[in-house]
């Protein structure tokens, strides 16, 4: 395992990584994007707060379309050109009445869930090219002329429930999406009929959660130095499977391996990113030292890369040499 | 016979009755005196003698003469009776013995049941063939039931006590009496009648009180003992009795097709042989089925003879006392015995309860130990005069060697002559070859003045001494792990001021915080990540920062030297902000005169353009140093302190109006701070001693707390608004329970040095103190809706991250306003939140 440093500005609080490429946010209100290799290749301004959170939603070698969230309450929808290195915001998801926290894209590629401070859970066309009278909420006329080019895009859906910050978010099937939040719950939603399917009571706040397709689980971050795991599946014995226990600080986030069920990593206030196997709670396999500040986001989505950002103003791309 | 009419046999009677209850082998050996009596006269002489007949009427059986003798059968009717054996039939001839028991007394025969001795047995056994013979018609053609019944009938007899006795006289016939002598029955049947007249002419050969079968040993027991055995007992010589070779059913059928004599052959259970019954057992069996008197010969229509008066006569013929039964218990007894069951049943007294008999062997003190405490009846507590030592044998005049004292023991004897007390004896042992040669004991005067001194030196009296453990002293707590959710550990450190931090709050949501440093700036963070999202400089140094709790306001108040400043963070929701913005853009009409009181110690001021970008947006100027500024709960009204500004110390502010108060006009003191009651219109204003309460919309002073303390350094009130927490900087943490006292409810002294800073959480039952001595304590604080419970005060947990600057520690102490977290600034230039 070795790693790579890229540098930013400001806090690197959002990553994600697709295709080769990381996208990246900072609190600098800019979005950046990189080759896997570390090359910069773009850094997009646009929004007026600090970046929460970043997706890919497609990606082709042409063309790639993602999605970030900001504290400036909006979501936006971008189209990225590929070969010709031009970025254009497409939409602009507005809806939110306080900063956005996190976002989840839809297997299907075709909704993404945001939620943010305003504790409510909204649900959006993840499309760039549709028809805008595909429904939804409407739209006040002066949020449609406001953004010049990009579009206004409002959600197709609002679910209330949760009474505080929901700090993550992800699709666990088509019409489901598991939710995390400051007010010690988990929440699983049913956005066919528009309602909370089930919840899970932790006794701390969560501030991220990552559900596995791989195993159907949840492992959780929360306001203590414990990693949880949960099966939302089961509904009897106690909720927490395991807790994994080695960071010192708060845990900020946590991701699922996206090919081996049993990998996860997680990256904490203590500077540390830990690589996780789920059947050892106990030690982690390894600790991915070289932040000097607190991590703020990690990514595994591509197998043999973790990438991580963090409050020393640095973006970390570890490579693992786990086969695919 | 020739005495028997006269007096002395009636006594012997009476003997015998008497006799008779205590044991059944006298009786019996008294029955047969008197039936060797009767054996010895001739039977003509019996019945001739009718007057003596039913005296000695024994269940004879004149086989001979059964048929011919017609006297002596009984009527139906009579025989029942008879046979029952009833005390009203005098002439219980039917019992077989008794003969010896007709007394004719009637007090005799109620009382005790003698008449029936011996012959209670044969009385229930002849029941039980009437009752299993009764009903069936007996029918010597039926033989198979017959022979059972036969069989049926020979078991009883073999298990009564009783038993058929044939004696023969020399003229009549057998005579069957029934002296349970089973053997000589048996014999008998087997050999001819006249035969066993003579065989068993003296009965005394055999001995006829043993009622044990020769053959077998094995007793009276239930002979379904034996069914798994060969045998059936054992002989006189320990031999096994064997049983008989079991018939089939083949053999059985021609035995009873070919032997005459089947119908009255019986198997003798003990023995296993077949019996064949003799006539005379016959006619005894079938009289007995005929339920009349086995005894052919006995007339039961023999004169009456009266041997006693039926009349009662005056005086009674015996001196035994009146029976128990006849004894009524006292009413005074009844009247005690009524008290003890109604105390019994009321729960007062209790029944003595039955003493488990334990099956260990118990143990009695024989003399008491020396050491035991004497047990006196009447003195309570009794201390017993001190026990003098008993003589050993270095006392003795004779003691063994190594009791003497060698050179070495003397010396050192002899060298505690000054302190004799520490000599490990009082004496020098001393040897006497005799008892004679021990001379007079010389230390006797004194030894009995020790003793004296023992008796009189000994304490009179027990003193009870109270141990209180200082443990008990402490009030029972609940364990502080029960107590979840509380702040535990640090959890983030807010770094980015250059100076101490004074003062923080926390935006209503939570998302937020906001504090204030000596740095002459204010700072803006993000909770959950520590990033500072704005600093605002404010041109002075800060002494207090206040988040409006007004939701739909995004401002923040800050005390910055003599200014209060409106503040627009612009953090949060944007729309809010705007709106806050366009709010305070331009100062609403001012119809009010303002007095000159006012004017001069407060003055509104719109921020002017440069400052208002860095989120400024209205100016307060005061007259002095404004050292705290707090909103009311509404978020409309907010009040200031100026420690130094006499009467008018403190101002209250309408934000909407633009307009200021100043409420008091008369100095109490210097007021170190004030606080909103959240949610009725009171107005705590603290003083250095004293907080008073005011009520706002009445302007009265409603109440005085008093702190008991030197200097009072903030409050803070409970959510409920019933309670109310002061800090002193005189180490002090006070509750206030105001539906209580005017006194405080707790003191808690828990800091070293001066508190600075207290809060309580809005939800939680929370609250927490900060101090000098950079610690943070948080404690546990429930308030109960019952009014008669009184708060529950338990410190949890103390927090010590805090660097120590000039003696400064902890400034501020803020919670969350969801989150069981609280947030402390300190003079190390830092806040720090503890979950």
């Amino acid at each position: 395992m070795w790693n790579n440093c890229l540098l930013y500005d400001d806090w690197v609080s959002a990553v994600h990584l697709k295709g080769g490429w990381i996208l990246s946010g900072c609190y600098d209100n800019t979005l950046h994007l990189w080759s896997a290799e570390g090359k910069h290749r773009l850094t997009i301004p646009g929004h007026t707060g600090p970046i929460k959170a970043v997706a890919w939603v497609t990606h082709d070698d042409t063309l790639a379309t993602f999605v970030s969230v900001s504290h400036d309450q909006t979501a936006m929808l971008w189209e990225w050109n590929v070969s010709t290195n031009a970025v254009e915001c497409i939409h602009v998801c507005r809806g939110h009445e306080r900063g956005l926290e996190c976002v989840g894209i839809s297997r299907s590629e075709s909704r993404m869930a945001t939620g943010g401070f305003d504790t409510k859970l909204k649900i959006w066309s993840a499309a760039i090219h549709e028809a805008s009278d595909e429904g939804g909420e409407s739209v006040p006329k002066r949020l449609k002329t406001e953004h010049g080019k990009s579009q206004v895009r409002t959600p197709l859906m609002t679910l209330k429930g949760h009474k505080e910050v929901i700090s993550a978010v992800n699709w666990t099937d088509s019409s489901e999406i598991c939710t995390a939040s400051w007010d010690h719950t988990l929440r699983l939603w049913d956005t066919e009929i528009g309602g909370i399917k089930s919840e899970i009571v932790g006794n701390k706040s969560f501030f991220d959660a990552s559900w596995s397709p791989l195993n159907g689980t949840l492992i959780t971050a929360s306001a203590d130095r414990h990693v949880r795991l949960y099966d939302p599946r089961s509904n009897e014995g106690s909720l927490v499977k395991s807790t994994f226990t080695s960071h010192t600080q708060w845990v900020q986030c946590v991701r699922w391996s996206t090919t081996d069920g049993h990998l996860f990593v997680s990256g904490s206030y203590d500077h540390l990113i830990k690589l996780w196997d789920s059947r050892s709670p106990k030690v982690p396999l390894f600790d991915l030292k070289g932040h000097e500040g607190k991590v703020l986001c990690c990514d595994w989505s591509e197998p043999e890369l973790i990438v991580s950002g963090g409050s020393d103003n640095t973006l970390r791309i570890f490579h693992s040499n786990q086969r695919k | 016979m020739l005495s028997i009419d006269n007096v002395p046999i009636y006594g012997s009677t009476c003997l015998v009755g008497k006799m008779a209850a205590y044991g059944s082998g006298i009786k019996r050996k008294f029955s047969v005196s008197l039936k060797n009596d009767n054996t010895s006269d001739t039977p003509e002489n019996l019945n001739d003698t009718s007057d003596d007949e039913h005296f000695l009427s024994s269940v004879t059986n004149d086989e001979d003469s059964s048929d011919a003798d017609d006297d002596h059968e009984l009527d139906e009717s009579d025989e029942d009776d008879d046979v029952e054996g009833e005390s009203g039939s005098e002439d219980s001839g039917a019992s077989s013995l008794g003969k010896e028991t007709t007394t004719k007394d009637e007090d005799y025969e109620s009382d005790s049941d003698y008449s029936e001795y011996g012959s209670e047995e044969i009385d229930q056994e002849e029941e039980r063939s009437a009752e299993g013979l009764e009903g069936s018609e007996v029918s010597y053609e039926d033989e198979v039931k017959e022979s059972d019944q036969l069989k049926l009938l020979f078991k009883m007899k073999r298990t009564c006590s009783s038993k058929i006795k044939k004696s023969n006289t020399e003229n009549s016939s057998n005579i069957s009496q029934i002296t349970s002598k089973n053997k000589i029955f048996n014999k008998e049947r087997q050999v001819d009648e006249n035969e066993t007249t003579k065989q068993i002419d003296d009965e005394y050969k055999s001995d006829s009180s043993d009622e044990e079968d020769i053959r077998s040993t094995v007793g009276n027991i239930p002979m379904n003992w034996y069914d798994d055995y060969t045998h059936l007992g054992y002989d006189w010589d320990a031999k096994k009795v064997m049983k008989p070779l079991k018939q089939d059913e083949l053999d059985s059928f021609l035995k009873r097709m070919e032997d005459p004599n089947f119908w009255r052959t019986v198997r003798d259970p003990q023995t296993g042989q077949d019996v064949v019954l003799c006539d005379a057992d016959v006619d005894i069996i079938q009289r007995l089925q005929a339920q009349k008197i086995p005894d052919a010969n006995f007339d039961d229509a023999a004169p009456w003879v009266e041997w006693f008066t039926s009349e009662v006569m005056k005086t009674p013929i015996v001196r035994v006392p009146d029976h128990k039964r006849s004894f009524l218990p006292s009413r005074v007894e009844a009247r005690k015995v009524a008290k003890m069951v109604h105390a019994i049943k009321m729960g007062w007294m209790k029944p003595q309860e039955e003493k488990k008999e334990s099956h260990e062997p118990k143990f009695f003190m024989l003399w008491q130990t020396d050491e035991g405490v004497e047990h006196m009846r009447r003195i309570q507590n009794h201390i017993p005069a001190p026990k003098r030592h008993l003589p050993g044998h270095a006392e003795s005049y004779n003691p063994p060697p190594e009791y003497l004292f060698d050179k070495r023991e003397l010396k050192e004897w002899n060298k505690l002559r000054t302190a004799p007390w520490k000599r490990k004896l009082h004496f020098v042992p001393q040897k006497y070859n005799s008892l004679r040669s021990v001379p007079a004991y010389d230390r006797f005067v004194n030894e009995r003045f020790q003793r004296c001194l023992d008796l009189y030196l000994c304490p009179r009296a027990r003193k009870m001494r109270l141990t209180i453990e200082p443990e008990d002293l402490l009030p029972q707590l609940p364990n502080p792990k029960d107590l979840q959710p509380f702040p535990t550990v640090m959890s983030m450190v807010y770094e980015g001021h250059t100076d101490m931090v004074r003062s923080i709050a926390v935006e209503p949501k939570g998302q937020y915080m906001v504090s204030g440093s000596d740095d002459l700036t204010v700072k803006v963070w993000e909770i959950s990540t520590g990033r500072c999202v704005r600093t605002i400089p404010v041109g002075g140094i800060v002494r207090s920062v206040s988040w409006c709790p007004n939701q739909a306001l995004s401002l923040i108040a800050v005390a910055a030297d003599r200014k209060v400043l409106l503040v627009n963070p612009g953090v949060g929701d944007h729309l809010i902000c705007s709106k806050t913005d366009s709010l305070l853009d331009e100062a609403p009409e001012q119809d009010v005169v303002v007095s000159e009181r006012v004017k001069t110690a407060v003055q509104w001021e719109q921020a002017s353009e440069d400052i208002w970008k860095n989120g400024i947006r209205i100016i307060i100027s005061h007259f002095k140093e404004v050292r705290q500024v707090t909103w009311h709960g509404k978020g409309d009204y907010f009040a200031t302190v100026m420690p130094e500004g006499q009467n008018r110390s403190v101002v209250i502010h309408q934000l909407s109006k633009r307009r200021s108060q100043v409420p008091f006009s008369k100095s109490k003191g210097l007021v170190q701070c004030v606080l909103f009651h959240p949610v009725r219109p009171f107005f705590f204003v603290a003083t250095q001693k004293i907080v008073r309460v005011y009520d706002l919309a009445k302007q009265e002073l409603v109440k005085k707390l008093h702190s008991n303390s030197k200097w009072i350094s903030s409050i803070a009130i409970h959510p409920g608004g019933d309670n109310l927490l002061v800090g002193t900087y005189d180490r002090k943490m006070l509750w206030f329970d105001l539906d209580l006292s005017t006194k405080p409810y707790q003191t808690l002294r828990l800091h070293g040095t001066a508190v600075r800073g207290v809060a309580y959480h809005r939800q939680y039952p929370l609250f927490a103190s900060g101090s000098d001595d950079r610690s943070l304590i948080v404690c546990h604080g429930m308030v109960y809706n019952d009014l008669l419970q009184n708060p529950l005060i338990v410190p949890l947990k103390r927090l010590s991250n805090h660097e120590s600057y000039n003696d400064f520690g902890i400034f501020d102490v803020i919670f969350h306003p969801t989150q069981p977290w609280v947030f402390s600034s300190g003079a190390d230039k830092t806040i720090r939140l503890y979950t």
